[in-house]
């Protein structure tokens, strides 16, 4: 009899502490902000913004006369000479210009003592005035 | 093959002219020291202006370009009375020095064309090696043309002329003579 009293008396005790555990819950309410500024003390001035290099300053600087007139005249000389290589090599490669060429003869009839020539020709009679000719060396002789 | 002195043909090659006994010694004694000459056009009766003179040495240095294994040359002179152009011309094709390499028998394709002023007339010579490719009636219709053009607009005009028409025919010659070489090489 005594274990169920007593039995009884801890269910009553532990209803009883339940019951103030939920009577003193908070009810829930939103969270503030997380990152709040901090109301006291002096505000940090403004990061200031970092100046450019030095270098990139100095590339905005105009290219100087001298080179552009220098690189100019380079440039206007490699163009010329490649001008004049490639008018050299058309006039030598003759492309519309065709070159004509005889078979050599090995064993030539050699005439009146002559290696080079020997005699092969054909002559005419000019129109010319021999008159004409003869007073044109007398008026350039004079 | 005929003997520019006296016009005879030969029936085969002679040191000498059966019919008058030239050769090249005897003219060598009859003419003397070869004259001062150039390349390409000489003047020796100073009747080419020259801006002429300049034209035409472009023109015989293209003819060369042309025709790589020629040279044409231009003598003009005043020849004594009684000479013959003929004799002459043969006579200077073989003791002139017109280029520094001197081709001899069947290597030697190179034209001269000698203007004898006095004596009105004028001859058309070739190196051995062309002799077999033109013909002697080729040479005198170029020369006959040249004539024409001196007749018509004077000598510079009949250089040029001739020039052209001595180009013409050879280009022709050539032509004919390598196809001719071809076929024998593969037939």
């Amino acid at each position: 009899m005594q274990r169920v009293t007593l039995r009884l008396l801890l269910i009553i005790l532990l209803a009883g502490s339940t019951g103030d555990l939920s009577a003193q819950l908070p009810t829930p309410a939103p969270a503030g902000p997380l990152f709040q500024e901090r109301p006291f003390g002096p505000r940090p001035a403004a990061t200031p913004t970092p100046e450019r290099k030095k270098s990139d300053s100095e590339a905005k600087q105009p290219i100087p006369l001298a080179w552009i007139l220098g690189g100019t005249g380079i440039g206007l000389l490699a163009i010329v000479a490649l001008l004049y290589g490639s008018a050299r090599r058309w006039r030598s490669s003759n492309l519309f210009d065709r070159q004509y060429r005889f078979p050599i003869v090995e064993e030539p009839a050699l005439r009146f003592g002559a290696k080079k020539c020997g005699g092969h020709l054909a002559k005419v009679q000019l129109g010319l005035d021999p008159l004409q000719g003869e007073q044109a060396s007398k008026t350039k002789d004079a | 093959m005929k003997c520019p002195s006296c016009a005879n043909t030969l029936e085969a090659p002679a040191p000498r002219c059966p019919h008058c006994k030239l050769s090249l010694q005897r003219l060598d004694s009859k003419f003397g020291l070869v004259p001062a000459h150039s390349r390409f056009l000489t003047d020796r009766t100073g009747k080419l202006p020259l801006d002429e003179m300049t034209q035409l040495r472009a023109a015989l240095r293209l003819f060369q370009k042309k025709f790589p294994q020629s040279l044409f040359s231009v003598f003009l002179t005043e020849l004594p009375r009684g000479t013959s152009v003929a004799e002459y011309g043969f006579w200077l094709a073989n003791r002139a020095k017109f280029s520094s390499v001197e081709k001899t028998e069947g290597e030697n394709f190179n034209l001269l064309l000698v203007i004898d002023l006095a004596g009105n007339a004028a001859a058309l010579t070739v190196g051995y090696g062309l002799e077999r490719y033109v013909p002697e009636q080729d040479l005198k219709s170029v020369l006959d043309d040249f004539a024409n053009g001196v007749r018509d607009g004077g000598l510079a005009a009949g250089l040029r002329v001739g020039l052209d028409s001595v180009t013409r025919r050879l280009r022709e010659l050539s032509t004919n003579a390598r196809a001719a070489n071809f076929e024998t090489a593969s037939g």
